[in-house]
């Protein structure tokens, strides 16, 4: 969705989806079938203790109520767990939890990037080569492969038969690699296949053809005149696949039993823990919502005539 | 351009990687895994069996525990006797202190049970204790109990952690569930809220230091995960937080050990006894007759559970031995046919199970099993507040489920009395979701309720189930073993068959510890 | 990228995949939901060609029915998606105003929330069945056919044939069924053609999460799930039933490629799941 708003605009259009999805993830929380109350009390609990737990729970408050509270207590950053004992903050929770969702992302966009980009433009160089049909097989290959699958196979290959990296373990950094390579490996075949078309289509260019004639390096009219071209619809697609980034991060998470946002978001909704489910939505809606800012302004930063041009 | 991105990426990793600084553990210590972080520390709040577990076990004992057979058997109470029906008095060991080195007084217990039923502290067990009508504290040592009416659980509910009187009340809500203090074997150390628990052996413990020196309960959720852990020696043990499914990898793991115990547990079959299709007890015992227990104990369980012939397990006072029913598909058939739902007019059930993996596989076998005798069966499984939910309704045909742990006899008639039917008027409350009726039982099983005779009880707990296993409201199916995956230098460990983790007070490492 | 045999290969692929289910009683080695508790978790054999899995069920008959239900749910899915999708997008796109600031609000909301929670509280709200699984993945995915219907509506509703209709009194209705739809259908095909490996991925993962199809149907994702517990001993059957997902994916991938090479020759941004 970009379109000729102003930013301002924008950024609140972004607020206004934010709270509607607080809204749309409480109903769905109330719809779902199962009393949280009885679930958590057990059978033999007294209609007096229930009520009580009900009224702990917000649950006797109408849903919008529900929603404000939760706003409420999420912007003071004094919201608590609405499951009992209802001590546990979620805030220093979120704190925990999101950097380690954070690293996974962000190592799986490095790795993406990382390895997508170089590719995609040395097939493009040599377009209809052994190497770009090679690179070709090997992206379509990593956008069909499930996510779950390649972790369970390089869990499989790296931590049980050559037990050459912890399969879960106090060592962050190393760990995160696994499951970042598993999260990022398919984002890099999909960044690969568009770094190849933008190249191609900017390879074709006059400047391109401009600056052969001047002489230049093959080096320089590559990395200096059409990448940088090519750049931006490469930055583009990455930033708006970071959306589906995040949202890889609950299965890939579940995976390699990495302690994350999307654990914490899975857990809640086993444990009823309605203020966590939504503060957790809320964290990852408003991430993506935010990264989605990002690359609108950088695209209207690198390419002031970018604008407008519809969805 | 990539430079730019690069760097503060390398930026980022760096802080993260310093951000989770982590003090070594002492060299004493014992790391014991859970599947998943206890809730909070304080008994008196736990709902979660990890929880109940650490709190109840390790940290803040209660007056008496439940012994193997699901008798209360003296904890911090040295004595208690029943002095009239509604009146019991408990007389506590001498020299007890808490973690912090206050004595342990007949006030803070006299205060700990007043709390639950305080709404400043908003317990949600609560409901258990109101029958409590006045504590009184005689002297340092001995407590006097009323009760509003006699209470057959009432003894196996004073397990409930005693915690010190100041403040015990309004603990306030960061307070002593992240930092308690109790008389158990183990106090706490450190606690990040989370995977990391640190506890350390109560020197002061009446029954003696633990030889474990130092107990870090880790969590980590996922089960493969658990194994490996293991595996690499990075745990020293986990007790029931591994499938059965696994346990054969396990058992060829050179260096570890599995222990087994028989569980205090019974896994059944449910009939919604009020659904036409299945209130004729013949199609029962048909469904009994058509599931084969032993193979599933066998290949599924892999000797890790024991068939079961009765709700109450084995090593229970009032366990009724009878013999375990074997499968015999040509009676079965005889059976449904008798019933009228022979071939022409097969019988056809909804059963559901919740979407746990391995009871999903189970559930499976037994639709497979019921298959062969020509019951149709229809698998459903569902999520498992929405399970639970449907099964409390007696919104379901034929449910597989599972009680745990099994404590008092009692629990037949909260299963089987029909005033003990969930309805709308008595707010869903009760444990007969089968809708189960019958006089003679209802009679057997509140005389043994209102009685302190343990004769008379067990004369009646016997011809209950006697009854039961005739009418087959449920059909009972194995008592899962309480399983303890250990290092094999940890010496001493007794299995407890609730899966309790109070073995750890007297278990050892070798060549660790005094 | 005009890699020969794409077609022959993505199209071959599908093709198997179609004959595959409709044929599986027949290839199938074991009758399916046949259990053997002796023989669980079992490298190939002469009797199972692919192994056994929980309960002892043939992993090879597993994964051709499997492939029934995975068409069927990713056609299904992309069937209702896209059909609702399109013509939400379409209405929004010409009527434009108060009714398309509503859809493309509702669009930008279900957007920044995670499809798969929202998948997730779904089929936890539907429970478990073939349909509330493919309601539950169409539920966020007909956002991108609103979007792409909507943006090429735009693009024609001021041509010549649409106004020459509106000028001749078409209603709006028969304007955006009769004349602005069928325009539509290129670009929605292959939309689609990437949606439905979209949504069999998603309902491997919703059933490598416990939650997809019941017990006992014959699902790829339900193998995964089950392997994924037994890496150590048996890591057969997680890796055959991904090897299915990906091959499957592949050869709809592949197609969706071809066909949008062919109907739009300059080449938009890679495939998306719904």
């Amino acid at each position: 969705m970009r379109r000729r708003h102003p930013l301002a605009r924008q950024a609140i259009g972004a607020l206004a989806a934010a709270l509607a999805a607080t809204l749309l993830v409480s109903v769905l929380l109330d719809l779902v079938p199962g009393d949280p109350v009885e679930l958590l009390l057990g059978e033999q609990a007294q209609p007096i203790d229930r009520a009580a737990l009900r009224k702990a729970m917000w649950l006797d408050l109408p849903l919008p109520v529900q929603a404000f509270r939760f706003l409420r207590g999420f912007a003071t950053g004094d919201l608590r767990s609405s499951v009992p004992p209802f001590q546990q903050r979620i805030w220093p929770r979120l704190r925990e939890v999101a950097p380690r969702t954070a690293l996974l992302a962000c190592v799986a966009m490095l790795f993406a990037v990382g390895l997508g980009v170089p590719l995609g433009v040395f097939s493009a160089v040599r377009a209809g080569a052994a190497i770009d049909r090679l690179s070709l097989a090997v992206s379509v290959l990593g956008v069909s492969a499930p996510s779950f699958l390649l972790g369970q196979l390089l869990l499989w290959i790296f931590g049980i038969r050559l037990r050459w990296l912890p399969v879960s373990g106090d060592d962050r950094m190393l760990s995160a690699l696994l499951p970042a390579l598993t999260l990022g490996l398919g984002l890099s075949a999909l960044l690969s296949r568009v770094t190849r078309a933008a190249m191609l289509e900017a390879l074709r260019q006059d400047y391109v053809l401009a600056a052969r004639a001047r002489g230049l390096s093959e080096a320089r009219v590559i990395w200096r005149h059409a990448f940088r071209n090519a750049l931006l619809p490469v930055l583009t697609i990455a930033g708006l696949q970071f959306g589906s980034v995040l949202t890889g991060s609950i299965v890939v998470e579940k995976v390699f039993a990495w302690p994350g946002l999307g654990t914490l978001l899975v857990d809640s909704i086993d444990k009823r823990d309605f203020n966590a489910v939504r503060a957790c939505v809320l964290v990852f809606t408003l991430t993506y919502l935010a990264v989605n800012l990002l690359t609108d302004l950088a695209y209207a930063w690198a390419d002031p005539r970018a604008r407008g041009g519809g969805a | 351009m990539l430079a730019r991105v690069v760097r503060p990426a390398a930026l980022f990793f760096l802080f993260a990687l310093a951000g989770c600084p982590r003090p070594p553990l002492p060299a004493d210590t014992v790391v014991l895994l859970v599947e998943s972080a206890p809730e909070t520390l304080d008994r008196r709040l736990a709902l979660s069996s990890v929880a109940e577990n650490v709190a109840g076990n390790l940290l803040e004992p209660g007056l008496v525990r439940v012994g193997e057979d699901g008798r209360p058997a003296p904890d911090l109470a040295e004595r208690f006797e029943q002095l009239d029906p509604t009146t019991w008095l408990f007389t506590l060991r001498p020299g007890l202190r808490f973690h912090d080195g206050t004595p342990l007084r007949a006030r803070d217990v006299a205060a700990s049970l007043e709390s639950l039923v305080d709404p400043r502290l908003g317990s949600p067990l609560a409901g258990k204790y109101r029958v409590i009508q006045s504590v009184e504290p005689l002297g340092e040592l001995s407590v006097r109990v009323r009760l509003e009416e006699p209470d057959a659980p009432f003894l196996a509910d004073m397990a409930i952690g005693v915690v010190p009187a100041l403040g015990a009340a309004a603990p306030g809500r960061d307070g002593f569930g992240r930092h308690p203090v109790g008389a158990g074997p183990f106090r706490f150390v450190s606690w990040d809220g989370e995977e990391r628990l640190l506890l350390e052996a109560n020197p002061d413990y009446y029954g003696g230091a633990p030889a474990i020196g130092h107990l870090l309960v880790k969590t980590v959720r996922d089960e493969t995960t658990r194994a490996l852990e293991l595996e690499a020696g990075e745990a020293d043990l986990e007790i029931n937080a591994l499938s059965p499914e696994i346990l054969p990898s396990i058992e060829r793991m050179p260096r570890l050990r599995v222990l087994s115990a028989t569980g205090a547990n019974t896994a059944y079959l449910v009939f919604q006894t009020s659904d036409p299709k299945v209130a004729d007890a013949r199609v029962r015992e048909a469904v009994s007759l058509a599931i084969d227990r032993a193979s599933i104990v066998r290949f599924k369980f892999h000797g890790h559970a024991t068939v079961a012939s009765s709700l109450l397990p084995p090593g229970n006072w009032a366990h009724a031995p009878g013999p375990a029913v074997q499968r015999d598909l040509p009676r079965a058939r005889e059976l449904l046919a008798e019933a009228g739902d022979g071939p022409g007019h097969p019988l056809s059930l909804v059963f559901e199970s919740s979407t746990d993996r391995f009871r999903r596989s189970i559930a499976l076998a037994l639709a497979s099993q019921l298959g062969e005798a020509g019951i149709d069966v229809r698998l459903r499984s569902l999520e498992f507040g929405t399970f639970f939910a449907e099964v409390n309704r007696g919104d379901f045909e034929l449910a597989a489920l599972k009680w745990v742990p099994i404590l008092d006899p009692d629990l037949l008639c909260w299963a089987f009395c029909s005033g003990s039917i969930p309805t709308a008027e008595n707010g869903w409350v009760g444990g007969n979701r089968e809708r189960f009726r019958d006089p003679a039982l209802d009679s057997l099983l509140l005389e043994a309720r209102g009685s302190s005779d343990e004769r008379l009880r067990l004369t009646d707990y016997r011809a209950a189930q006697a009854l039961l296993a005739r009418e087959l409201p449920y059909v009972v199916l194995w008592h899962e073993d309480s399983v303890a995956v250990v290092r094999d230098d940890l010496e001493g460990l007794a299995v407890s068959p609730y899966g309790f983790f109070d073995g750890l007070a007297r278990a050892r490492r070798l060549g660790v510890g005094p | 990228m005009r890699a020969r045999g794409r077609l022959a290969l993505g199209g071959g692929i599908v093709l198997a995949l179609c004959v595959v289910a409709l044929l599986a009683g027949r290839l199938a080695p074991a009758r399916p939901g046949a259990l053997d508790l002796a023989h669980e978790w079992q490298g190939p054999t002469a009797a199972h060609p692919l192994g056994t899995g929980d309960d002892g069920l043939d992993v090879s008959t597993e994964i051709l029915y499997g492939a029934r239900v995975s068409l069927l749910v990713g056609l299904l899915a992309v069937a209702l998606a896209g059909s609702f999708g399109t013509v939400l997008g379409a209405v929004a796109g010409y009527a434009g105003g108060a009714v398309d600031l509503f859809v493309m609000r509702l669009v930008d909301v279900l957007l920044a929330f995670p499809g798969l929670l929202f998948a997730i509280l779904l089929v936890a709200l539907l429970g478990p069945s073939l349909f509330g699984l493919v309601f539950s993945l169409s539920a966020t995915a007909w956002v991108s056919y609103a979007r792409l219907a909507r943006g090429q509506v735009l693009s024609l509703r001021d041509r010549d044939f649409v106004l020459a209709a509106r000028g001749l009194g078409a209603s709006p209705a028969r304007i955006v069924f009769r004349h602005l739809v069928p325009n539509l259908l290129g670009p929605i095909l292959i939309q689609a053609t990437f949606g439905i490996p979209g949504a069999i991925l998603a309902e491997a993962a919703l059933s490598f999460l416990g939650l997809g199809v019941p017990p006992g149907t014959p699902s790829w994702g339900a193998l995964v799930d089950q392997g994924a517990s037994h890496l150590l001993d048996a890591p057969h059957v997680a890796l055959f039933g991904g090897a299915a997902i990906a091959l499957a994916v592949l050869g709809f991938n592949l197609l969706g490629e071809e066909l949008r090479d062919r109907l739009d020759s300059r080449s938009r941004a890679g495939p998306s799941a719904p």
